[in-house]
């Protein structure tokens, strides 16, 4: 058992435990500041190597999540293991150097490149700030790093509005991927995206991962990109993970409803495949006033009594499959 | 005049162009579509095809620096592109109506939502009276009695808040909310609300789950699909979700740079697909439970201000011939398919006559 | 020796094909903002004022016929004649030679006051906006105090108490003409602030001095500039209003301004002493709005399509 957990951990890039966020919000100057549970209490373990995919409605705090843990918004609470590294514990100095290990791409591939910045200069950034390096090496890593993620040379001059969405999100992958980092937040990376366009960007990273050696955490509202990319799913619901495991585990035995509903309403893309049309009633409440005992009581078709007053834990139903429901569906 | 193909809606070779400074946009390049009554037709395209500039070409509400340059829009026995502005405005919003994929920037900040939707209402009957008025060529409606307005009102408001609870909405908190107090899902309620409360036979709704989330998308596309069963209306849907037009239309229309290049049920778009286009489209878009390697179309989407000659696909085309980049292609009936699938396709390699 | 020079030349070429190339999206956006300028004719009519104002500043010693602070007081307040078309004042200088030897200075004050109050409003603004909470709090409030007093009115605090002089009233115009600035930059610092590319520069590990400085200023620096264009024609204005009631410019300097006041007690029979400086300044001032209009329309996203 010890041996196990001691393989485990080495197997482990990324711990999260006990993370929050709230954010203050004010109605008006003099009224007391009431809270956003944007993240709430999140534990999870991203294995090297692997991608570990977050997949949640708009509200339910995956974005945040993103955020806080590489510390570009400072967490509330909870701790942040990268590798042996507490990076809660990091001096602001110490966290721009270590910067270079974690990086994010966004979601909006037409503002996260800087509008009055050569492609040459968003590259080169990040290398004179960690690396130090000649102005020919710098170019020539940038024309590498270029070629790599399916750009040419003569692009270096141009500036990001010349380009189309997914020739941006590939500058945007350039940038993060010239750092030489172990790990990248993807964040929505094709969800400005076109479909034939998000069809090549994601196998372009799924390639990079194997080429480099990287872990990835995918954030995404769309389920079937998660299915083709995840190895490790949670699934979010008001700044909570309300179940986690293997991508099989969550599309094949799911185990909360709420994922269980999340799914079955994506309109598959075929006629012939019938579409249970079973529908998640209501909208994802204010997570300012988050319901009582279990937070997806007031959507969930089997709510019992004690839904609505206990508040279930997330525990485990099998290895690494945890759902955090009373009554878990397939069991 | 060619044979209408559609007893609701006739689109044929409709061009578009917009002048910008870089040079003339050719939006659209002959765009041909055809629907009847009651059917649901599924525009589908990537960005920048053309599929929004269809739906505003349809109402007519293309404008500066945009303008229809040729092609007719049939709607029943009408073409749209020649009938002046004050007709239009009968037909928009009584006969057609439309519903936008951000919902809260299409309704009015500062005016509560019950009275948008009566405000709506009354604004099409006046412009129906008017119109009804010229016809006939008389003040008939000068001499109408005066207490017929405040009947007139209580009616709207009445149909107002029976379309929305229909819609699924509690009328008596809804009605005195503005819009920014609307989450999106409920707010494209109320856009559908106001659309049909004139009982449309066209409902044009472009996008109109793109901004939502899945769930709410499912309650939306539920709702919608309900409501113009009982009412036998017809819907223009356009989307770039491949799910959705499976899940909701009975007929699509594929589009690519300003043409539509496959036309048919969704049957035969879906199981077989003929256009090389509409081939690599369904094999982008990924599918829950099958993540066998995605497929991508090569290239990218050309600039509509120097657009490719010949057929607009043919430089990221796998099957390009020689004939390719010399002519347009012909939209023609595709071989050996039932009638009722109207499958057409714009592409040499289906051409009939060589 | 020649083949050195070829290659000279050659990289001489070379760079300039590459600077082309890589400016090359610049050049076009400078054409369009000129192609829009020639439809924008109020814009043009305003360029062409400010042009030939600061024209005449240039070249003023050369066009000023005579001496401007040269007296000949048997031929004071002599009406405007061929030799003198602006006519003489009370002291007998020539007017219109004081009116262009006086543009070189009202183009000296708007320009140490643009340098003084872009610079301090863009610093104070920056940090406020890009820190936010309490910096921006202090800084703010600071900026509030200086807005809380009426602009004319503290300007002639300042040059009252700094002993009356050009330079005092220039320092005391750039001490209240920064606020404006520092509320625009922090606007535009915190419009920046929460772009998506600020969040990607600090995920590569850039510094808050490197984001503020290469990052954040030069995306608020546009809309500062527009706002101080149509400012100058009040900076002119605060200026001579200064020089009028004697706490700036002081005779016989030719400031417009100052040259209006010594002209007040003679208005009624000999008007040209103050008409025509007051023209000059009527004209610049409206070239300037015009001018300011026009950029602003110009950089206007809605229609720059």
């Amino acid at each position: 058992m010890q041996a196990t957990t001691e393989r485990e951990n080495r197997d482990i890039l990324i711990q999260a435990k006990h993370l929050k966020k709230l954010f203050a919000v004010k109605k008006n100057f003099y009224s007391r500041p009431l809270y956003v549970k944007a993240v709430d209490d999140c534990d999870f373990a991203i294995r090297k190597n692997t991608v570990f995919g977050i997949v949640g409605e708009s509200g339910s705090g995956k974005t945040t999540l993103g955020r806080v843990i590489l510390r570009l918004i400072e967490a509330t609470g909870g701790s942040v293991v990268f590798g042996d590294t507490d990076l809660m514990s990091l001096s602001n100095q110490e966290l721009r150097l270590f910067r270079r290990r974690m990086q994010i791409i966004s979601q909006d591939p037409y503002n996260s490149l800087h509008p009055r910045k050569v492609v040459k200069k968003l590259i080169g950034e990040g290398l004179k700030i960690h690396f130090q390096l000649s102005s020919q090496e710098i170019d020539e890593r940038v024309k590498n790093i270029l070629t790599l993620v399916g750009l040419r040379e003569e692009h270096m001059y141009r500036y990001p509005h010349e380009f189309s969405g997914g020739q941006r999100q590939r500058i945007a992958i350039a940038r993060a991927l010239v750092l030489k980092p172990e790990f990248i937040v993807l964040d929505e990376p094709t969800s400005a995206l076109d479909v034939s366009v998000q069809a090549i960007i994601l196998k372009m990273l799924k390639e990079l991962k194997r080429d480099f050696a990287l872990t990835y955490m995918l954030i995404t509202h769309d389920l079937a990109v998660i299915d083709y990319m995840a190895d490790d799913v949670a699934v979010m619901y008001l700044g909570q993970i309300v179940e986690m495991g293997s991508k099989d585990d969550i599309f094949s035995r799911t185990a909360h409803p709420y994922a269980r509903l999340l799914i079955d309403s994506v309109p598959p893309p075929a006629p012939s495949e019938h579409w249970s049309g079973k529908i998640l009633s209501g909208e994802i409440p204010s997570p300012i006033h988050v319901p009582s005992g279990c937070r997806f009581h007031p959507r969930c078709p089997q709510a019992q009594e004690i839904c609505r007053t206990k508040e279930p834990v997330l525990s485990e139903l099998q290895p690494g499959h945890f759902a955090k429901c009373h009554f878990p569906l397939n069991s | 005049m060619q044979r209408r193909r559609g007893d609701l809606l006739d689109v044929s070779g409709l061009k578009v162009v917009f002048d910008t400074y870089a040079g003339q946009v050719k939006a659209l390049n002959g765009v041909e579509l055809w629907m009847n009554h009651g059917e649901r037709l599924g525009v589908v395209g990537e960005t920048g095809c053309g599929k929004s500039v269809t739906a505003l070409s349809v109402m007519r509400l293309i404008e500066e620096p945009g303008r229809i340059t040729g092609g007719s829009i049939l709607f029943e026995d009408r073409d749209l592109v020649l009938l002046p502005e004050n007709v239009l405005n009968a037909i928009r919003g009584k006969d057609i109506a439309m519903i936008f994929q951000e919902p809260v920037a299409a309704l009015n900040p500062v005016m509560k939502v019950g009275a948008q939707i009566v405000e709506n209402i009354e604004c099409q009957r006046k412009s129906a009276a008017s119109v009804q008025a010229s016809r006939k060529g008389g003040p008939a409606s000068g001499n109408r009695p005066q207490g017929r307005v405040g009947v007139q009102r209580i009616s709207s408001i009445q149909i107002m808040r029976d379309m929305l609870s229909h819609v699924g909405l509690d009328w008596q908190r809804t009605e005195n909310l503005y819009p920014h107090e609307l989450s999106g899902g409920m707010a494209q309620r109320v856009m559908i609300a106001m659309a049909l409360s004139s009982k449309p036979k066209l409902l044009i709704a472009d996008e109109p789950t793109s901004a939502l989330d899945v769930t709410i998308q499912a309650q939306i596309l539920n709702l919608l699909n309900s409501l113009v069963r009982e009412t036998q209306t017809a819907v223009l849907l356009i989307t770039h979700a491949m799910g959705v037009a499976a899940q909701f239309c009975d007929f699509i229309a594929v589009m690519y740079a300003g043409n539509v290049v496959e036309y048919g049920s969704i049957r035969v778009i879906f199981n077989n697909p003929l256009h090389p286009y509409t081939k690599g489209l369904l094999k982008a878009v990924p599918k829950i439970g099958k993540t066998d390697e995605l497929q991508s179309i090569p290239g990218i989407v050309p600039d509509l201000i120097a657009p490719p000659d010949g057929c607009r696909f043919h430089p990221r085309c796998p099957y390009r011939r020689p004939e390719c980049d010399k002519a347009q292609p012909r939209f023609e009936p595709a071989r050996g398919e039932a009638e009722t699938d109207r499958h057409h396709v714009a592409c040499f390699l289906y051409q009939q006559d060589q | 020796m020649k083949k050195t020079s070829s290659a000279a030349d050659s990289a001489k070429a070379s760079f300039f094909k590459r600077f082309m190339y890589e400016r090359g999206p610049m050049l076009d956006d400078v054409k369009h903002s000129v192609y829009l300028w020639k439809k924008t004719p109020l814009a043009l009519i305003g360029t062409v004022i400010i042009g030939l104002f600061l024209l005449i500043a240039l070249f003023a010693p050369l066009l000023a016929p005579y001496d401007p602070i040269a007296t000949d007081l048997s031929r004071k307040l002599e009406a405007p004649s061929a030799a003198h078309p602006f006519g003489l004042d009370q002291f007998g200088r020539d007017v219109l030679s004081r009116v262009i030897m006086g543009s070189r200075i009202e183009v000296q004050i708007i320009f140490i006051i643009s340098v003084i109050s872009i610079a301090i409003g863009l610093v104070v603004g920056i940090v406020a906006g890009y820190f936010g909470g309490v910096v921006d709090e202090i800084l703010m409030r600071i900026t509030d105090i200086f807005l809380a007093f009426p602009r004319l009115v503290l300007a002639m605090a300042f040059a009252a108490a700094l002993r009356p002089t050009l330079t005092n009233a220039i320092v005391a115009i750039s001490l209240v003409e920064w606020t404006v600035y520092a509320r625009l930059a922090r606007a535009e610092a915190i419009k920046v602030r929460s772009q998506p590319y600020i969040e990607a520069i600090k995920a590569v590990g850039a510094s808050d001095f490197k984001i503020m400085m290469f990052h954040v200023l030069p995306m608020s620096i546009s809309p500062v500039i527009v706002q101080l264009t149509m400012r100058m024609g009040t900076i002119i204005l605060t200026a001579a209003s200064l020089g009028f009631l004697g706490l700036g410019a002081q005779p016989p300097l030719p400031e417009w301004g100052a040259i209006v006041s010594d002209g007040r007690s003679y208005l009624m029979n000999n008007w040209w002493i103050t008409a025509f400086p007051g023209m000059a300044i009527a004209i610049t001032v409206l070239g300037f709005n015009l001018l300011g209009d026009g950029i602003r329309d110009i950089l206007d996203p809605r229609i720059r399509r």
